[in-house]
């Protein structure tokens, strides 16, 4: 061996390099499976709590999108005859109500879907911008280092200390409230959360050696942040997304229920409840059933979020993701 | 010592700041003095107004003049307050109520319900998370999870309404709001203090496993001390500064739970104080209350930094920044 | 001699790199009366050498003698505290954006670690074919796919490779695809930081005899870094020996190791195991102590606190170079009165009879 080594081989000019199939022994069966959707969704099949999580969502996410088409009723169709019917009631003209009616008597259950359209999509749309603006922010500021960083990082921290309700009140008190502004307000005070992870994660990334290798290759610093590090930063943002979409839907049943939210007659879930807290005596249904809506659906998003960061730790993703064979071959 | 110097500097800074933004953002709504008076008050009422107000004068020294009141305590006047009148007719006839007056009046009421709320959580956040840490996979731990994870979901004043459901109007064992003997606070603590307890206990349950896992605890059961001492004074007092952290951002999260409970139950403490100037369109009274919350915390915030210190010297700024 | 050790000792060959005085402090240097002193750490001092077309120029020395800094250096992955650096005549410190991104044509890197140095998250093709985004006019955008899979057969892997991922291949695989991403950008000059190192001993002569292919089908020059003495001689026209972030001695590869003139040099060498369990009496230099930390360096010459041949001058005076560290040169104040026949024999007559 050590022979081989020190002697300089000399190349035989006839032999061209080939196609060699067999560079150390190493091939096709012996190399990591891709990892496709099909192994994802596995995973997510064998933990029930999560798949009820995911499948809950999914239902949501459809009644949301298809509030107009699914609803049994016009959630602003007033009935005053039929008011405050309990869930499970059937009218005289034999219209079932699952959840019940309202004070005017509007059908309960087609206005938690209309109202999961207008939370949800604030939320998600919310988590969007302000994920675009903090992400941005924050790679930047973690790879440019510098002034520009600490002049964001204090901005992040000063704004984290401070109560978000609170100021979002205040804004929306004098911008006035409804959807636009909303998600204006939520853009610029979530921004700090993503900002603050997009640039730890940077930093981590920026001293690994293949962005040193594409600094060499001449890289622009704008094609390192685009195409280098943000594709790697996918996995714990995902979470942090998710996890913020919840956050935003209860911020947003929050400042509906004060008032300053989504303007009537678009029903939301917040408004919901702030409308039925008169009734709360006679018609409990109308606080309860809009606020377990809420919880369920946040609920289910911090399950789904959490799952995604157990499963995307390079540490202990391997006992979900590892297919069947692969484990038999081990234990033979 | 220059870092508790150059801490509270960063206080002040974030006071100031929030003042500036309070009464620029203010200035922002219009014509301060038809927001004090109303849109229906005549043209001399809104004249002597702007005269007492000092309303003419540059912006920039009407600024100065805040900060400067301020600093003496003079949170302004509010004419809308308790409106037995218009707010022009009680201008004129020279009533109005200074809003510090009202704020401190009201700070006591959510320091106690936040007392309460807290003290409660904590307690009972400390023992399920070490119960919890002392026996996996046991009941507690599962309980403890899903109370963490359920806590972080819930929204308060939903928590609180239903509270009210369960057991004011069904039961009828407690009030359904307002303030007067030990019992009105019970559904109120309830309700804020269901987020801190899931938070805390979840990060007490964590810090204690690792804790339980350091070689000095083995060393500690092989000299045969008592498992229930090792966990509440060895151990306990190592998981601390996990702890310390989590109620410290908790505080914060306590302020906009205290403003949405508060409203629910009819708590007259300073989050209704804000929500009623909300509602009334009463610009004095909220500027008040918004930095009367600020303040607070602000303060907590550098108190809780200044225990976080004290108890780990090892911890500097630049590395908490990390 | 070869041939090409031939036109290098004559100095007729074409400068592809060349170092002068290059060194690199980390930390500041503060002013102490009317001198600058250190108060850092200094990685790397005074180095100077010359890189011809088509050679290999080796560098070796122990962990943390400041190699992986000198490579940084070179391709101005750091900006040094002294010296220049210049690539085909062109000094790349000078150089400002537009300018150093195409004077990075010129000059590029395979890494030690084949772990870290790809991007997990793109393809093989993708990775090898990112130059060409950078430096649009190296290749056609019609003619990239083919010539991605030319590259991949080229270091001897399979077209299909390329739209595979990292993560789907060996250390050994991975540091062929840096190689091939290297070759993209057509440089002259390539820098090899411990390319070797980190990969199985078989896998390690694959590899070499790759990058010698290369060299001999595309002329592209080599500065090949590395810790293990037998590695760097198999590839290397010249070599020189680092010694806590100098040079200590250099010179056309069969001399140095033949006839090593300095005592560092000669106890690297001396330590090269030996597989033949008959020379168990063979003379080893052992080296007392350790390697000092670089925050610490000793006075006069760095290397008097491990010498065995150390006198009173070695720890006042820094030495200086005797003759030319680029043709053949040493660091040492007795570099002409030290024998070092007793390990030489050794050397060589492992040599002679492998």
């Amino acid at each position: 061996m050590t022979q081989k080594l020190l002697a300089k081989t000399e190349p035989d000019p006839s032999v061209v390099p080939t196609q060699n199939a067999n560079v150390e022994g190493l091939y096709d069966e012996e190399r990591a499976p891709k990892l496709t959707w099909k192994i994802y969704l596995r995973a997510l099949f064998s933990d029930r709590v999560t798949l009820i999580a995911a499948l809950f969502l999914i239902i949501m996410a459809v009644s949301a999108l298809g509030a107009q088409f699914l609803a049994p009723f016009d959630p602003n169709q007033i009935d005053i005859m039929n008011r405050f019917m309990p869930p499970l009631s059937m009218t005289d003209a034999g219209q079932f109500h699952l959840l019940g009616t309202d004070q005017l008597g509007r059908d309960v259950l087609s206005r938690l879907m209309h109202g999961a359209q207008v939370s949800i999509s604030i939320g998600f749309l919310g988590a969007i911008c302000s994920g675009l603006l903090g992400i941005t922010l924050g790679i930047i500021a973690g790879y440019k280092r510098g002034l520009f960083e600490d002049i964001v990082m204090r901005l992040v921290d000063g704004m984290q200390s401070l109560p978000s309700l609170l100021i979002a009140l205040f804004v929306l008190f004098i911008i006035g409230g409804g959807y636009f502004n909303l998600v204006l307000v939520f853009t610029f005070l979530q921004w700090t959360v993503f900002c603050r992870m997009a640039r730890s994660l940077t930093l981590n990334l920026r001293d690994s050696n293949f962005i040193s290798a594409a600094r060499v290759l001449g890289c622009t610093d704008a094609r390192i942040m685009l195409r280098h590090i943000l594709p790697n930063m996918v996995a714990p943002l995902m979470v942090l997304f998710t996890l913020e979409v919840a956050i935003l839907i209860l911020s947003e049943a929050s400042l509906s229920f004060l008032g300053f939210g989504v303007q009537p007659p678009n029903a939301s879930w917040g408004r919901m409840i702030a409308s039925g807290r008169d009734h709360i005596n006679t018609a409990w249904w109308l606080v309860t059933l809009p606020g377990l809506a809420i919880f369920l659906t946040a609920l289910a998003l911090n399950l789904l979020a959490g799952w995604c960061r157990a499963v995307s730790d390079p540490v202990h993703s391997s006992r979900w993701l590892t297919p069947k064979r692969k484990q038999n071959k081990q234990e033979g | 010592m220059p870092y508790l110097v150059r801490r509270a500097g960063h206080s002040a800074i974030m006071l100031l700041v929030v003042v500036s933004f309070v009464f620029f953002a203010g200035r922002m709504i219009g014509d301060p003095a038809i927001v004090m008076l109303g849109a229906s008050a005549s043209d001399t009422a809104l004249e002597q107004l702007r005269n007492n107000l000092g309303l003419n004068d540059p912006l920039l020294m009407q600024y100065f003049r805040y900060v400067g009141g301020l600093v003496q305590g003079d949170l302004g006047v509010s004419f809308r307050y308790g409106f037995a009148q218009m707010p022009a007719e009680r201008f004129m006839d020279g009533g109005g109520t200074p809003v510090m007056g009202l704020v401190l009046a009201r700070l006591p009421q959510t320091l106690y319900l936040a007392a309460v709320a807290l003290g409660g959580a904590l307690a009972l956040a400390l023992v399920m998370g070490c119960l919890a840490a002392m026996y996996p996979r046991s009941w507690i731990d599962h309980l403890v999870n899903v109370l963490s994870l359920a806590s972080v979901s819930v929204v308060q004043f939903w928590l609180g309404l239903v509270l009210i459901v369960l057991f004011a109007v069904h039961l009828g064992w407690l009030p359904t709001g307002g303030y007067g003997s030990w019992y009105h606070v019970i559904l109120p603590a309830l309700a804020l203090g269901a987020r801190p307890l899931g938070r805390v206990a979840q990060v007490t349950r964590s810090a204690m496993l690792d804790e339980m896992a350091r070689p000095y605890v083995a060393a500690a059961r092989a000299k045969g001390l008592p498992e229930h001492r090792i966990v509440s004074v060895h151990a306990l007092k190592n998981a601390g500064i996990p702890v310390v952290t989590i109620t410290g951002d908790e505080l914060v999260q306590l302020v906009t739970g205290a403003i949405l409970v508060e409203t629910v139950f009819g708590w007259p403490g300073i989050g209704h104080l804000l929500v009623e100037a909300l509602n009334n369109r009463d610009l004095p009274v909220l500027q008040g209350a918004i930095l009367a919350v600020a303040t607070l915390v602000i303060v907590v915030n550098l108190l809780v930094d200044i225990t976080y210190t004290y108890l780990n010297p090892k911890v500097s700024l630049s590395s908490r920044e990390n | 001699m070869t041939e090409q050790q031939q036109a290098v000792a004559s100095g007729q060959r074409e400068v592809v790199l060349r170092a002068e005085q290059l060194g690199k402090v980390f930390g500041k240097t503060v002013r102490q009366g009317w001198r600058r002193v250190d108060q850092g750490v200094r990685a790397v001092n005074d180095v100077n050498f010359e890189l011809h077309r088509g050679e290999t120029l080796g560098l070796v020395g122990e962990s943390g003698c400041g190699k992986s800094t000198l490579a940084r250096l070179l391709v101005r992955l750091m900006d040094p505290t002294e010296g220049r650096v210049e690539v085909l005549g062109q000094n790349l410190l000078e150089l400002k954006r537009e300018d150093l991104r195409q004077a990075r044509r010129r000059i590029q890197m395979i890494f030690q670690d084949p772990y870290s140095s790809l991007n997990p998250r793109m393809t093989v093709g993708e990775i090898i074919g990112e130059p060409w985004q950078v430096f649009p006019d190296i290749v056609p955008p019609a003619q990239r796919e083919a010539r991605i899979g030319e590259l991949l057969q080229q270091v001897g892997l399979n077209k299909s490779d390329a739209d595979r991922y990292p993560h789907q291949f060996s250390g050994g695989q991975r540091q062929r695809i840096g190689i091939a991403r290297a070759l993209a950008v057509e440089p002259e000059v390539i820098i090899c930081d411990e390319p070797v190192s980190a990969l199985d001993v078989s896998v390690q002569a694959q590899v070499i005899n790759l990058l010698m292919d290369i060299q001999r089908d595309t002329g592209v020059s080599y500065v090949f870094i590395a810790h293990d003495l037998s590695v760097v001689r198999q590839i290397s026209d010249r070599i020189m020996v680092m010694y806590l972030g100098e040079i200590v001695e250099g010179g056309a590869v069969d001399a140095v190791y033949e006839s090593p003139q300095h005592p560092y040099t000669t106890a690297l060498l001396s330590s090269i195991p030996v597989h033949d369990p008959e020379q168990q009496s063979r003379q080893v230099l052992k080296l007392p102590g350790e390697v000092p930390s670089p925050m610490n360096p000793p006075s006069g010459c760095k290397f008097h606190t491990r010498c065995p041949y150390a006198t009173e001058i070695c720890s006042q005076e820094v030495p200086a170079v005797t003759g030319d560290l680029a043709v053949r040169g040493v660091r040492c104040h007795h570099a002409s009165t030290l024998n070092f026949d007793p390990y030489i024999e050794h050397i060589t007559g492992r040599v002679a009879s492998g």
